[in-house]
């Protein structure tokens, strides 16, 4: 082939540019780490990141919001078993005191006692997390029980998301277990019960609330249980997500970073492609019959 | 019959030659490095002899004309590749400048998504609370600003592309003139005998730019003349007369200029004029500005009133916190074009974060958020594409980087292609330097013994005259 001058140094302009892009583009591959800076650059793998950030921010919210659900049923969980502690006090007083042994003074300092229990009752499940009532259904921005133990919650559960389209329950109902709503015992009515049956010095009222009690007893023991299950089923949704994230984590980064062994490489090599290409057009230049026919 | 004198003339006559030998090598050599310029080659015959004594004797030599090296072959695929070429990287130049569909890209549809699902999902966990209420808000905001931020960059894009196509239009109108122009004059200059070598590189410059913006290829007629004929078969240029081509708002594709054709003889252009009538550069920006681009737009659109239709009709089977029917939470366009530009969040949501629906009954329950969890849904419902949330956006990202991509591959292709038959051409055309050296060398040489013939020539006169 016939080589003009032009040729020669067109070729060397366009094989140094050549080079020079190629060494750009290593340069910014190493230094930003990634590999995708335009939808060109691999489509597929564009789209697909797109969707794995959508699933990662998904998969981390759940996570978030079970670990958030998963503290307030901690405290939840607290909170009925403190009750489920001054119940079970209420219960021995009460066995105690429906002996006869025991004598009317005695009887009306117990039920000072259960009314103790009572407000310490009414106060527990009146607990909050953050801002938010636990106890109050989805009526959470207001004390749930009154103090005479009226409920002034709802029937509400509150669910979270702990997969896409799966819901979990992450509150127990109060109403249920301390009112007895749907055909249990009302605690509170116990307790005013047995205290009145202590100051009346009424044992045969006072042997009537122990049963109450133990009814009262057993809800808050489900109640604790549907707790105990919602945290431990929030737990192990935490790990699932955790998991999967990781991932997807490790997805979008196999799509969308370099591989910093690669670039490396891809740099040295552009830099010596560049230097080459350079030394050879400068060598060209040089040969000339225009140097030598002087 | 040859005498001394006449020696004199046939030497005078090859100085001349070698002259315009030395004169070729030193044009040559000063256009070494003019685009689209061919060597030329100065064509030396020998002088017919003259009878003398019985025999023939020779008269030197004779200018037999100055020639291009050029090889019709090639010329005749370069147009073709250069037109290719210039399409291709116009397409992908113009897909590659925009970088707003780039899923990396800080505040990109895909970030946007993200964090307003995270923030729904937030909400879900504690719906009364303020602060998750009014953060919601923020980001549903983002969300609608990404929509239209990416809307307006590819808008803008298309719109830029209109200045290119404008210009492109002038250049084109220009170079058609041009050749048309010089097709006139090549044909005057042959009429009197002489061949034009620099008018014919000119206009091979010119057609070659020509091709570029239009794809165009030349087809030569009987008399010398570059008729160039777009890819649909209208002519642009026919021997001394070019149409113009002219651009007019196309109402149709909102505002963005169409190119029209006044064909040769006609005073009015046709009243439409499709992309596919082109190639070359023009094509290539008519292809991004109403495929690649356009077709982006219209996806995101449908996205965008898709997603905005599907989740307000969600929001309405809510209650606010107040206990009042949800209203629409994003306020959009009644159909699907231009809705990426003119999502927004309603107002009455903006103005007070508690009307976001998330309880599913009429009261006042600060902590249902039952009818939020079925918003989160709308992430997972299937949109008019066939396609949930994430598979859209992903499908609109993969669908364009595939198409500014095949464009890159194309004009990477074309571009080797047209860069191989440009190397072939100077290889056949080029100068080179040292083969000029050389010609000038010769001619010199040429020219001094040539020299050296007249003074043997004047001595062997001189002799002569002395004789007494």
């Amino acid at each position: 082939m016939r080589v003009t001058d032009k040729m020669m140094f067109d070729n060397a302009a366009v094989h140094t540019a050549q080079a020079r892009e190629r060494l750009e583009r290593a340069v910014e591959e190493t230094s930003t780490g990634k590999r995708l800076h335009h939808p060109a650059d691999d489509p597929a793998a564009a789209g697909q990141v797109s969707a794995a950030k959508l699933s990662f921010e998904r998969l981390d919210m759940i996570r978030q919001n079970a670990g958030r659900a998963t503290d307030e049923l901690q405290a939840a969980h607290g909170a009925l078993q403190s009750v489920s502690d001054v119940l079970g006090r209420a219960r021995q007083l009460a066995v105690q005191l429906a002996n006869v042994t025991y004598d009317g003074p005695d009887r009306a300092n117990a039920a000072t006692e259960i009314d103790g229990i009572f407000a310490q009752v009414v106060g527990v499940m009146n607990a909050q997390v953050g801002n938010r009532r636990i106890f109050g259904g989805f009526q959470d921005d207001a004390a749930p029980f009154a103090g005479s133990g009226a409920y002034l919650g709802d029937a509400g559960v509150r669910q979270i998301e702990i997969a896409p389209g799966v819901r979990q329950n992450v509150s127990v109902r109060a109403d249920v277990a301390l009112k007895g709503v749907g055909g249990g015992t009302d605690v509170f009515a116990t307790l005013t019960a047995l205290a009145t049956a202590l100051r009346s010095n009424d044992t045969a009222g006072i042997g009537a609330a122990i049963g109450s009690i133990d009814s009262g007893l057993a809800q808050v023991a489900g109640a604790l249980t549907d707790a105990s299950t919602q945290v431990s089923t929030l737990t192990t949704a935490a790990e699932v997500n955790q998991m999967v994230r990781d991932q997807v984590t490790s997805q979008i980064s196999r799509l969308a970073d370099a591989d910093i062994v690669e670039s490396s490489t891809k740099l040295a090599l552009a830099n010596r492609a560049l230097e080459a290409s350079m030394a050879a057009a400068a060598k060209g230049f040089d040969l000339s019959l225009v140097t030598w026919l002087r | 019959m040859s005498n001394l004198v006449s020696l004199l003339g046939n030497a005078a006559n090859g100085l001349q030659v070698f002259q315009a030998a030395t004169a070729t090598a030193s044009h040559n050599m000063q256009n070494a490095n003019t685009a689209g310029y061919a060597r030329q080659r100065v064509d030396i015959t020998t002088q017919e002899p003259e009878a003398a004594q019985g025999s023939w004797i020779g008269r030197g030599v004779l200018l037999g004309g100055v020639s291009q090296s050029r090889d019709a072959f090639l010329e005749r695929q370069i147009p073709a590749a250069l037109g290719s070429a210039a399409q291709f990287a116009a397409e992908s130049g113009a897909l590659l400048s925009l970088g707003a569909l780039s899923p990396d890209q800080v505040g990109s549809l895909t970030d946007a998504f993200g964090k307003f699902y995270s923030d729904l999902r937030a909400m879900s966990q504690n719906p009364g609370d303020p602060a998750l209420r009014t953060a919601l808000v923020g980001t549903a905001r983002n969300l609608a600003l990404s929509f239209n931020r990416t809307s307006t960059a590819i808008e803008e894009t298309r719109s830029g592309l209109d200045y290119k196509i404008a210009s492109d239009v002038q250049e084109i109108n220009d170079v058609a003139r041009e050749i048309a122009d010089i097709n006139k004059r090549i044909t005057a200059a042959r009429s009197q005998g002489s061949q034009p070598n620099d008018l014919l590189d000119q206009r091979l410059r010119a057609r070659d730019r020509l091709a570029q913006l239009t794809g165009a290829v030349a087809v030569p007629d009987d008399r010398g003349n570059f008729n160039m004929v777009l890819q649909g078969g209208m002519a642009l240029v026919t021997a001394g007369e070019a149409a113009t081509l002219s651009t007019a708002a196309d109402v149709a594709n909102g505002g963005h200029l169409t190119v029209l054709v006044t064909r040769i003889g006609a005073s009015v252009p046709d009243s439409f004029s499709s992309a596919t009538a082109f190639g070359g550069e023009l094509r290539g920006i008519l292809d991004a500005r109403d495929v690649g681009l356009q077709q982006a737009l219209t996806q995101l659109d449908t996205m965008a009133f898709d997603f905005a239709t599907t989740f307000n009709t969600q929001h309405r089977l809510g209650f606010a916190l107040d206990g009042t029917a949800g209203g629409d939470f994003f306020s959009v366009s009644a159909t699907a074009p231009t809705a990426a530009r003119a999502i927004g969040v309603a107002a009455a949501i903006t103005a007070d974060p508690g009307k976001i629906a998330a309880a599913a009954a009429a009261i006042t329950a600060p902590g249902d958020s039952t009818n939020l969890l079925s918003l989160i849904g709308t992430e997972q419902s299937v949109l008019s594409g066939g396609k949930d949330v994430a598979g859209t956006l992903s499908s609109i990202i993969s669908t364009f980087g595939a198409r500014a991509r095949s464009s890159q591959a194309m004009a990477d292709q074309d571009a080797a292609v047209a860069a191989h038959l440009d190397n072939l051409r100077e290889s056949t055309s080029g100068v080179s330097l040292d083969e000029e050296m050389v010609a000038m060398t010769q001619a010199q040489r040429s020219f001094e013994a040539v020299a050296k013939i007249i003074k043997v020539t004047d001595d062997l006169l001189r002799v002569l005259m002395d004789m007494k």
